[in-house]
This record gives C-alpha cells, sequence and structure tokens, in this order.
C-alpha cells in the first residue's frame, strides 16, 4: 500500500516549501486585514517548523526524519531562512532546530492553568518584491526531489506545499507540477500541494474532490496541480474537523488564514512509529 | 568474563549467608522436585526486536521480566507485564520501563489509577534534568505515553489463578493446549481495533482524566500447561491475521526450550539473556556437588504480596550481576575461576557466537521486509505453566 512507509532515520523524508514571495504579498490578508499576506506565511512557516522540530525530537536530540527545503521565490528564486543557515537548499531537521534566527518567548496557561514560560522560535521573516516565477520554484523543486529520492529511494515520497497569492509570471506551471508528481519512490508519487491565499470575499475552496465549482481557470489551474491527499493526510484532515473524499485533494482556494494552517499541517502528514 | 548463572537457593545455601540470600528474588528459585505442595514453575520466554534499522537500545517496547528466565510459584505471586512507549514522545522508554516495573502487579484499573502518581513522579524524576534547548523542553511538556498489559499470577488452596489489567493495544492471549481461551486476544480481538491511535497511559499527570474509561480487567483460573502470551501490537496484527494454531506452531520456535536439554544434562542452571547480545545465553554449570539436588532444596520462604518491595516479591528481575562475587566465600571464587562458559541458541541448543544476529530478530526483520509485519518494535513474554518440577522433565 503506498504511503505507509514510516518516516524513520533510516528512511527519513522531504518537505519542500514554495513560497511567493512577490510584491504582492505586502497587501493585508483576510477579513480583519490585519496582517499582511507575508507575515501569515511567514507566522505559518514558523510554526510548521517548529512542529516539525518538536515531532522529530527524542530526548535531547533531534533525529533526522525530515529534510527540509524552503524556497522563495520573488525578486529571485532560492533558499530563503537565514543566519547559519542562509544560502542551504536541504537541511536536515536537527539543523533547523539548532539555527533559528531567534528564540522568542510567551507566558500562556497550561494544561492546569497555570502561567508557564513557552518559547518560539522564528526562522523566517517576511518577505515582498518582484514577480511571480512560479516555474522556476517548480523546477527548483523539481531536482531537490531528484537529488532526494536518489538518496532515499524507499522513504515515505517527498513533499511539495507551494503557497502562493497569484498567477505564475514566468509561464504555466501545469506541466512541471505534473512532471514533480510523476517522480516517485518505492513508496508512492511525490506529493504536491498547493494554497492559494487572497484578500478576496469570494467563496472558499477546501480540500475539493473535483474541480466543479471552482471560480476560475486559475483555481482549476492549481486544483489540476495538487495531489489526493493519502490516507494519513485524509486521517489528519478529518481530526482537523474537515470533510473528505477518497478524492480530496490538497488544495486550498480563497481559504482564510487558519486554513493556511491546517494545510501545511495535512500536507505534512506522514506515517510515524506511534 | 561469562556471565555467571546460578540457582539462587544452591548458591545461598552454598554461601550460608544471610544477607546474601536475601539479595536473590525468592521467585527465581527453580527445583526439579515432583511435589505438587511446591507450587508452579513459570517458563517464561521474553523476545524484543526494534524497528528496522534501529538498534536493540533504540527499543521502546519494555517487560517484567526484562530477560528469560524461569520463576518459582509456591505462596507468592508473580507479576510479569508488558508495555509499548509511544515512539512519538520522548523518554517514552524510560515511561514503559517504569510502569511495567511498577504496576505488574496491581490488582485491577483502581489500583492502578491508585499508584499511578507515583510511577509519574518517578519519571519525572528520571527526567527532569535541565532541558536546554528550546525543543527538548517542549517535546518533555508532551510527557511520554504507553500501553501496558500485565499478568499476575497467584497461587491459592484451591488453584493457580491469574489477573490482568490493560490499556492500549498490547494483547494478553491464553492458551489452553490447541484452545485460545476467552477472551482471545486480549483486549483487542480485531485488526480494525489496532491503529495508530489508541489510549495510553500518560507520564504527565492531569492528563489522566478519563482514563478510567480505558482501562480493562479480567481474571480466570490457570492449569497446568496453560501458556500465555503477552505482546505489543505489531506482533498482535500480525497474530490476528492468522490462526491461532498457527501463528503459536511459529513463534514456537523462539520459546525457551527444555533447559536440561539446552544444559547438556545439567538441570542446575538457570538461562538469561546477555544484555547486549540478547539472543545468546550462557550457561554456567554449578560445581558437580551442587548440581543435582540430591537433596530437597530449600523451599522459598513465602512471601506475601504486601510485605516485601517491588524488587523482592516477584517483579524483580534475576540477574546474575546481582551476586557480587567478590562477596563470595573463598571456595566458591574457587569454583568461579573453573568454571566452563558455553554459549547456546535459546530454541535448538546450538553455540551462538557472541555477537550473532539474534533469530527472533532475523524473524522479525525478514517479515517486515515481506510487508507481514509493521515496521515497529515487536516484542513478547511467553509463559508456560508448570507444576513444579515438571518444567525439566518435559519435553517440548
Amino acid at each position: 500500500m503506498p504511503y505507509s512507509k514510516t518516516v524513520s532515520r533510516t528512511h527519513p523524508t522531504a518537505i519542500i516549501f514554495l513560497v511567493d514571495q512577490s510584491s504582492s504579498m505586502a497587501d493585508n490578508y483576510g477579513a480583519d486585514l490585519q496582517q499582511t499576506k507575508a507575515k501569515l506565511v511567514a507566522d505559518t512557516l514558523n510554526r510548521q517548523l517548529m512542529e516539525l522540530v518538536i515531532r522529530s525530537t527524542k530526548g535531547d536530540g533531534v533525529r533526522h526524519y525530515f529534510d527540509i527545503a524552503v524556497i522563495g521565490y520573488g525578486r529571485s528564486v532560492g533558499p530563503v531562512l537565514g543566519g547559519n543557515l542562509a544560502g542551504r537548499d536541504f537541511l536536515p531537521i536537527s539543523d533547523i532546530a539548532d539555527f533559528p534566527l531567534r528564540v522568542e518567548e510567551a507566558t500562556e496557561q497550561d494544561a492546569n492553568g497555570e502561567e508557564e514560560t513557552v518559547r518560539y522560535p522564528i526562522w523566517m521573516e517576511p518577505v515582498s518584491n518582484g514577480s511571480t516565477p512560479m516555474m522556476q520554484a517548480f523546477s527548483s523543486a523539481i531536482t531537490l526531489v531528484q537529488q532526494h529520492i536518489a538518496l532515499h529511494p524507499d522513504s515515505f515520497p517527498p513533499i511539495v506545499i507551494n503557497i502562493t497569492d497569484g498567477e505564475a509570471t514566468d509561464g504555466d506551471p501545469r506541466p512541471l507540477a505534473t512532471q514533480l508528481r510523476d517522480l516517485q519512490t518505492s513508496d508512492g508519487n511525490v506529493l504536491v500541494y498547493n494554497a492559494h491565499i487572497s484578500a478576496s470575499q469570494e467563496k472558499a475552496v477546501i480540500l475539493p474532490d473535483s474541480a466543479v465549482g471552482l471560480p476560475d481557470v486559475y483555481a482549476e489551474a492549481l486544483y489540476a496541480m495538487s495531489s489526493a491527499l493519502p490516507h494519513v493526510g485524509l486521517v489528519r484532515a478529518a481530526q482537523l474537523g474537515h470533510t473528505t473524499t477518497d478524492l480530496s485533494r490538497g488544495f486550498i482556494f480563497n481559504a482564510p488564514s487558519e486554513l493556511l494552517v491546517h494545510l501545511v499541517d495535512i500536507g505534512t502528514s506522514t506515517q510515524v512509529a506511534r | 568474563m561469562a556471565k555467571k548463572i546460578f540457582k539462587p537457593w544452591i548458591i545461598s545455601r552454598f554461601l550460608g549467608g544471610e544477607s546474601f540470600a536475601r539479595r536473590i528474588p525468592m521467585e527465581t528459585v527453580s527445583h526439579s522436585i515432583h511435589d505438587q505442595s511446591l507450587g508452579w514453575e513459570l517458563d517464561i520466554t521474553v523476545r524484543r526486536a526494534p524497528k528496522s534499522g534501529a538498534t536493540l537500545d533504540d527499543c521502546e517496547d519494555a517487560t517484567l521480566p526484562r530477560k528469560t528466565c524461569v520463576k518459582s510459584l509456591v505462596m507468592n505471586e508473580v507479576a510479569l507485564a508488558i508495555s509499548d512507549g509511544a515512539t512519538s514522545y520522548s523518554y517514552a522508554k524510560e515511561w514503559a520501563e517504569i510502569i511495567s516495573a511498577q504496576l505488574a502487579h496491581v490488582r485491577d484499573a483502581s489500583d492502578l489509577l491508585r499508584q499511578l502518581p507515583e510511577c509519574q513522579t518517578m519519571w519525572a524524576g528520571r527526567t527532569q534534568q535541565q532541558q536546554t534547548s528550546w525543543y527538548a523542553a517542549a517535546k518533555l511538556k508532551e510527557g511520554a505515553h504507553a500501553t501496558l498489559v500485565t499478568l499476575c499470577l497467584t497461587p491459592r488452596p484451591e488453584g493457580l489463578f491469574y489477573r490482568s489489567v490493560s490499556i492500549g493495544d498490547s494483547c494478553l492471549v491464553h492458551l489452553r493446549g490447541s484452545d485460545t481461551l476467552h477472551p482471545t486476544p486480549w483486549p483487542v480481538s480485531t485488526p480494525e481495533e489496532l491503529t495508530n491511535f489508541t489510549h495510553l497511559l500518560p507520564s504527565r499527570a492531569g492528563t489522566s482524566g478519563e482514563l478510567v474509561t480505558h482501562l480493562a480487567s479480567i481474571q480466570g483460573e490457570v492449569q497446568a500447561g496453560d501458556e500465555f502470551l503477552l505482546m505489543t501490537d505489531a506482533l498482535a496484527a500480525w497474530w490476528l491475521a492468522r490462526l491461532p494454531a498457527e501463528a503459536m506452531a511459529e513463534l514456537r520456535q523462539f520459546f525457551q526450550t527444555n533447559l536440561s536439554a539446552i544444559q547438556d544434562g545439567s538441570k542446575n542452571a538457570a538461562v538469561v539473556e546477555q544484555p547486549g547480545i540478547e539472543t545468546s545465553m550462557e550457561t554456567t554449570p554449578l560445581e558437580p556437588q551442587h548440581s543435582a539436588p540430591e537433596t530437597a532444596p530449600v523451599p522459598p520462604e513465602e512471601i506475601s504480596h504486601e510485605a516485601l518491595p517491588l524488587d523482592s516479591w516477584g517483579t524483580g528481575d534475576f540477574d546474575s550481576s546481582d551476586l557480587n562475587l567478590q562477596d563470595a566465600s573463598p571456595s566458591q571464587q574457587q569454583g568461579s575461576s573453573d568454571e566452563v562458559t558455553l554459549s547456546f541458541s535459546e530454541s535448538e541448543g546450538i553455540a551462538l557466537e557472541l555477537g550473532q544476529t539474534d533469530p527472533f530478530q532475523v524473524w522479525a526483520e525478514q517479515l517486515k521486509s515481506e510487508g507481514e509485519l509493521r515496521d515497529d518494535d515487536v516484542s513478547f513474554i511467553h509463559v508456560r505453566i508448570a507444576l513444579a518440577g515438571d518444567l525439566n522433565a518435559d519435553s517440548r
């Protein structure tokens, strides 16, 4: 059965985030318009990187369960994490753990109602300038995925999550997305998910199982570029309260901010040892 | 230096030292006298295999006892347990070790809940070292979680009885001859129940709110010849995909075999696994004058459950390293210097080289590669019940 390989140190998988950093990402987002789209994306990725690090932590160490790449596309295309991680495409999750830009602290209440200090690492700052070279970003993802599959041919297949607010400015990325999804490990084809974030008030589309009813050609294109959720993703989606079918795809359109968080969460679900 | 294996009651008599004798868990006494009043003997096999690519040190299943052994049961109870630490948490192995050791003897769900806080305190004590990194601290806040299945055997004048308490998807099977007794396996009886989501014992206080609703207890009578199998979920899933007789026949190759056959006629050496080379067993034949119990062995003391600390009445695991040879008498030291150390496979008495791979681990790895067994830690405890003295006489 595909997508059943347990992620382990012997069989790590890759997660590649493609992040739109075009100038339009400086626009405010959502109904409350309290933050920019770039800030929303940075917050979402910081939160998800923290989650992946904690998922990989055992005792005092971080196990090599994931190789992470965060590729931005805007004025240029390439890895966007800074500090000690700058300029590197694939990063073992242990390096992500050890080299955030900074760690912020906040006081929260724990399950027993007692105050505790919680630390939040920050890896990524909001960036917005340039155009939307999405094709170049997918080309970079293909190269990285091929490298990873060559090293880990029997791992849970690599996962690519593309977050954008607009159309590609360098051509139609659909053929590249198809090329990406055709790559595979012995455990299944590469998983490609797409999240469209927008300030528009159009009806949100969440994990659809067909293109029927999608508002425009652009939405249909992103739907066509997206993989069907594997069982582990469907399970996670159900846990987060979403209704899905076996054909539901990893795609959201015009979704509110919390659903971007959900898609990234669902998208990074892997088979893990209990 | 070979590990030294002794018949505790023989050693304690030989040394004549009260303090020395007290250090030996009395339930490890093994004797060959056909006298039903002497109670029962338990032939216990413990096997563990780690996830693919991992080492046995990484295995987060814990068992009580930790090693293959023979235990005797007279007036005491013998408690066993298996626990599957959830890999997705930190210090899950430590938690599984604590609860399997501390909760194996609990009487029922309420008793377990009463004793759980003490276990949680122990876990906190073992993990309270300063967590310097943000991620270690964040992970520790999640606590650890583990399954648990206990098996406590209690002799009474009217017979031998068992009780078991369970949470999660580790299983207990009770076999009598070719029959599996109801309920079997317990508490999980269908493959659909073996998912990645199960209720577990938490290591952190304050997260056990509805725990009582997920705890289950059973009890029943035991007869000579009965067998129990305690196993973690990966092996339980494998078991459920087969007829019990077929599964048992395949597992039987890994059970502790007739000790007398393994020891080439010597019935006076207990058998344990060697740490780090869990597959190989070493035996140290005792001096001839100690090898044949011509006279009746010293019967174990009557031990009550409540009267003694845990390690003294049946949950402690006899290990020859507990025997401090520096304290032994000159004659004992003389004996040890002359000992001949043999190494045997557990199943067939064939010499096993140090470092050789455990046949059970090889078997598990093969099944994982064929998709027959989930890639997880795979562990079981097999217990065979016999009247005292019958164990070594049986041909299995």
